[in-house]
């Protein structure tokens, strides 16, 4: 098959505005699947995907498309990517792979944060941009508005877009047409040495490692003698083939193509997504390896500790083995005073946190304690030095830190004009600093704000959608870091620094953070036959404290001859209930482990 | 005393335990084994108590006479039985027990039950300490208690024994009832101080499932105090009593100097002792057993075997040092560390560190002559500490 009848695209937009369901239809109009096997989501393969609705991983499917004006068949690389802001690396690998992406609106909804995002992405990519118009069976979709603000705001035709519905496959033929029409078929060498770009692997139980990869110059054949140009390291390709959507083999992938690769890879960390793939045959200097990937940088950190000591070693495996599926993900053996040996963890974003720790659980059966998270800040040390912080706990002593600098954020707010009140205010609490305002049309506007990373990444998502009823959306991008009053809050257990529970915060709101962290341990922490002091602490001094009152009566006052096995027994169990909740012990005091999580809820709750 | 002799004790109890399940009416708090007295059933009871004594003795001392040191008859209310019964009950004891080695011979008693036809009775047959269910001196509690007898039979109980020439008796006090302020509390301090009596059990109320007082709470009709309150109470009859010169000796137990309850001592120092009669519990040889709850049960299981064991349990010697160590930490005397493991093989320090944070607390202490004891502050949460060590 010709170069000239490949074509590769990405499926972008806003979260939910209906790219898997589309993708759905394409497959099936290319009979890539049949109508027995079609169902929703066919691409988003994992269960927490299936579950959560939602597109985590981007997915590559290669595409027999049999055009009725030529009758020629057109080989159709498509990938599946991710709408959420966390997965936004996703979508820029997903680009790299290809010369066109379909950008798509949910007419109900007009142009969001993310749509001008990956918009953007794929412009710097200088990818043919095809907009669609979807979910137009919806009684509410609003085709005129929403074309226009494709204009308005994206800088595309209005008369570009197309028009289609994914659920009821309205507009899936015009959509085919238009990718051969109006996106370029891939340039590139066959007869070149070969140079093919990683843009994702995963872990797979029987092939071992999948390399996905789009290949650039040459061809890749079965046998052939390869090297990964960053390690230098060379490989023998052990099988090649395209994704129909399982991964089907096949003899040869040349210029242009997208499909795996597995090779005879010993260890995991020998795959590094962005690489190149060049033939062992020619001298590693002689190649110029392809531009590759910004590398996704982690900004929110937690700590997991295996529930269960013994599972230290599980966990690392199991760790090892999702990095290699993540490469934004990255993890570091820590040890906690309070959770024993355990994995500073590093995300993009709370959603992937909260991803990564249930895959752990569901995945590898790994019961997980887990940390507050926080974002990662640097310290300007007295000594000129500088360190990054990604474990408050490991914070250097405050005399020897001259400043602190936290990571900054340009945040995109797109809402109804009615609402900005509200998102001026939000941000305002959060430490935001206006930048613009842009209307489009008459009844949305664009803002724009810098604000502190460790004020978004949390809840911010949920208040907005509060205060806009829904309707406001947001996209983020870091920007740099910045020096800001910060200081490390820890907290005291019955006068025990609990290292797990340590924070760093905004001088101005520690104390109030402080107070609440402590109302929430009150409650985690059951009651002891003592009082429980808690407090918090900056450096020496005292911020803020609690208290947990002591059982008051527990007591058996009666026990004679015949009560003693009764009572033996009954202490026995009060002694095993107490075994069975899992805790930690802080000093004298069990803390269960569900409060070192305490910190990371931060619900407004009235004290009590 | 060394694990030989603790060895030695075993196989020869000391104290023999004989249960009477008789009251004149059921008290609403009871959980006790008890059912309203009637003649024909005590006639049935006594011959079955008669038989199991026999069978129990001859098992325990083929060759020898069974001679305690202590012997308790508890119940329900002993004293139920008339005249006659209590006659045939002093019978079967004297048949089968030698009472000559008896330092301690207890009964329970309620007041109303108790005349001075009885009462003389008792001392002619060589009980020498009475147990008197007084529980309170206010009508409101009494009749809250479902108690028979009035306030005023309760006061004069005490004297009414002392005249039949008791020289040593207790009197069971009941606290932390519903809606017993702190007033209504020291007024029942008061008036069992005012007895002198030469010893006193004070009980907290526990409501047991399946009394009809538990049922009042469960459907709301009865508020119990909270447990700050109960706390607070329970720590005014520690100090009360003892102003009144009546010391603590166990979590619920006082007496003056040397009138501790020689039987029940022996029951917190994990020594082995002989019960008969339904629900009755001995310990022999690290066997702990329990009889039939169930006066039928008990009777028509004696009836056809001779004996009545319901449940029964050999403990292992971990188990046994750790039942002692929870026993004996309902001591105020507490427990000495050397003494402990000299008679119990284990070592207190090594099996106890959960010690440590209670005496950082305060909840546990040492005592001047260094024996680790429960502080008074720990006694209100007696049981969250000694799970610890079970
Ligand atoms: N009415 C209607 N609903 C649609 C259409 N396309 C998708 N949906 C619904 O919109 C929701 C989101 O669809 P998805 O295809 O999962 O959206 P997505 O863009 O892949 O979402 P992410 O991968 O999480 O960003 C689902 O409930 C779909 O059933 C459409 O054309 N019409
Ligand atoms: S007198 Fe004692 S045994 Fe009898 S019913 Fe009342 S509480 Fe129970
Ligand atoms: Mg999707």
């Amino acid at each position: 098959m010709g170069i000239e009848l490949t074509r590769n695209f990405s499926i972008i937009a806003h979260i939910d505005h209906g790219k898997s369901t589309l993708a759905d239809r394409l497959l099936l109009k290319c009979g890539a699947i049949t109508e027995r096997e079609f169902h929703n989501q066919m691409l988003d393969d994992m269960d927490l995907e299936r579950e959560r609705g939602i597109t985590i991983k981007a997915s590559a499917v290669t595409l027999a498309y049999k055009r009725p004006s030529d009758g020629l068949t057109y080989e159709l690389n498509l990938i599946d990517t991710p709408g959420h802001v966390d997965f936004n690396y996703e979508v820029s690998r997903s680009l790299a792979a290809c010369e066109g992406a379909l950008l798509l609106v949910d007419a109900t909804q007009g142009v969001e944060a993310q749509t001008v995002a990956n918009a953007v992405l794929a412009f710097e990519h200088k990818l043919d941009v095809i907009p669609v118009l979807n979910k137009i069976d919806l009684a509410s979709a609003q085709i005129d508005a929403s074309a226009a603000e494709v204009e308005q705001v994206l800088g595309l035709q209005q008369e570009a877009c197309i028009l289609a519905s994914g659920k009821e496959g309205i507009g899936v033929d015009e959509i085919l047409e238009a990718v051969v029409l109006r996106i370029r078929p891939p340039q590139g060498n066959p007869d070149a040495p070969l140079r093919a770009l990683i843009f994702d692997c995963k872990y797979d139980d029987y092939k071992g490692v999948i390399t996905y990869v789009r290949i650039v110059d040459g061809r890749m054949k079965r046998g052939d003698k390869i090297r990964m140009h960053h390690s230098g390291k060379t490989f023998e390709i052990a099988e090649i083939g395209r994704f129909r959507p399982k991964p089907l083999p096949c003899d040869l992938l040349s210029a242009g193509d997208v499909g795996y690769m597995t090779a005879t890879l010993k260890d995991i960390h020998e795959v590094k997504v962005g690489d190149t793939i060049e033939s062992a045959l020619v001298p590693r200097d002689a190649v110029t390896p392809l531009p590759g990937y910004k590398e996704p940088k982690p900004m929110v950190f937690c700590g997991l500790f295996p529930a269960n000591a013994n599972s230290v070693e599980a966990l690392k495996r199991a760790l090892d083995k999702l990095a290699l599926n993540d490469s934004a993900f990255v993890y570091q053996a820590e040890n906690s005073d309070a959770l024993g040996f355990g994995f500073r963890c590093g995300f993009l974003g709370l959603l992937h946190m909260e991803i990564v720790q249930e895959r752990l659980e569901r995945e590898f059966n790994i019961e997980l304690v887990q940390t507050a998270p926080n974002v990662t800040y640097e310290v300007e040390l007295h000594d000129a030095s500088t360190a990054l912080i990604t474990s408050p706990s490991k914070a250097p002593d405050p005399s020897l830190i001259k400043s602190y600098r936290e990571p900054m954020a340009r945040v995109q707010f797109i809402v109804p004009v009615e609402y900005i009140g509200n998102v001026i205010k939000l941000c305002e609490d959060r430490r935001g600093r206006f930048l613009k305002q842009d209307y489009i049309g008459s009844k949305r506007v664009i803002l724009e704000y810098e604000i502190p990373l460790a004020e978004i990444v949390f809840d911010f998502y949920d208040k907005l959608k509060s205060v806009t009823r829904g309707y406001g959306t947001m996209d983020y991008h870091f920007i740099g870091y910045q020096k800001a009053d910060l200081a490390k809050v820890d907290v005291l257990v019955h006068g025990t620094p609990v290292d797990a529970l340590s924070t760093i915060c905004h001088r101005a709101g520690a104390e109030r953070r402080a107070r609440r962290v402590l109302i929430r341990l009150r409650r985690q922490i059951p009651k002891h036959l003592f009082v429980i002091a808690l407090q918090a602490a900056i450096g020496g001094k005292i911020i803020a404290r609690e208290s947990i009152s002591a059982t008051a009566k527990n007591v058996t006052s009666k026990c004679y001859g015949g009560d003693i096995t009764r009572k033996r027994k009954l202490l026995e169990k009060q002694k095993e209930g107490k075994k069975k909740m899992r805790s930690r012990n802080i000093g004298a005091v069990e803390v269960p482990q569900e409060a070192f999580l305490a910190v990371l809820d931060t619900r407004d709750d009235e004290d009590d | 005393m060394s694990m030989l002799t603790v060895a030695k004790a075993q196989t020869f109890p000391e104290g023999l335990y004989v249960h009477v399940p008789f009251c004149a009416s059921l008290c609403r708090y009871c959980d006790f084994a008890s059912e309203i007295h009637t003649a024909a059933r005590a006639e049935r009871y006594l011959g079955a108590l008669e038989t199991e004594l026999s069978v129990r003795v001859a098992d325990l001392l083929p060759d020898e006479r069974f001679a305690p040191r202590t012997i308790y008859v508890g119940g329900g209310t002993p004293t139920a039985l008339s005249i006659a019964e209590l006659t045939r009950f002093f019978d079967i004891l004297r048949k089968h027990v030698d009472a000559s080695r008896v330092v301690e011979f207890t009964i329970e008693a309620n007041p109303g039950s108790t005349d001075e036809a009885k009462l003389e009775l008792l001392r002619r047959r060589g009980v020498n300490r009475i147990s008197l269910g007084v529980q309170s001196f206010q009508p409101r509690f009494l009749s809250l208690l479902g108690r028979v007898h009035s306030a005023e039979q309760g006061r004069e109980a005490v004297p009414l024994a002392r005249a039949a020439g008791f020289d040593n008796i207790s009197v069971d006090l009941i606290h932390g009832l519903p809606g017993q302020s702190p007033d209504d509390l020291r007024r029942d301090l008061d008036a069992v101080a005012a007895l002198q009596t030469e010893h006193v059990s004070a009980y907290g109320l526990a409501y047991e499932e399946g009394t009809p007082l538990h049922a009042a709470v469960q459907r709301g009709e009865i508020a119990p105090l909270t447990p700050e309150q109960e706390a607070a109470h329970y720590m005014t009859v520690m100090e009360t009593l003892e102003q009144a010169g009546l010391l603590q000796y166990e979590i619920s137990n006082y007496a003056r100097p040397g009138r501790e309850c020689r039987h029940n001592m022996m029951y917190w120092r994990n020594e082995a002792y002989l019960g008969v009669g339904a629900s009755a519990a001995s310990f022999i040889q690290w066997q702990r057993s329990t009889n039939h709850e169930d006066v039928d049960a008990y009777v028509e299981a004696v009836e056809a075997t001779g004996k009545a064991s319901a449940t029964s349990e050999v403990l292992t010697p971990e188990a046994r040092a750790r039942e002692a160590l929870v026993l004996e930490l309902r001591l105020r005397r507490g427990v000495e560390l050397a003494e402990f493991k000299n008679r119990w093989g284990l070592d207190f320090a090594a099996a106890c560190s959960p010690a440590h944070g209670f005496l950082r607390e305060g909840l546990m202490e040492r005592t001047e002559d260094g024996r680790y004891r429960i502080s008074r502050r720990g006694l209100p949460v007696a049981d969250g500490i000694l799970a610890e060590f079970v």
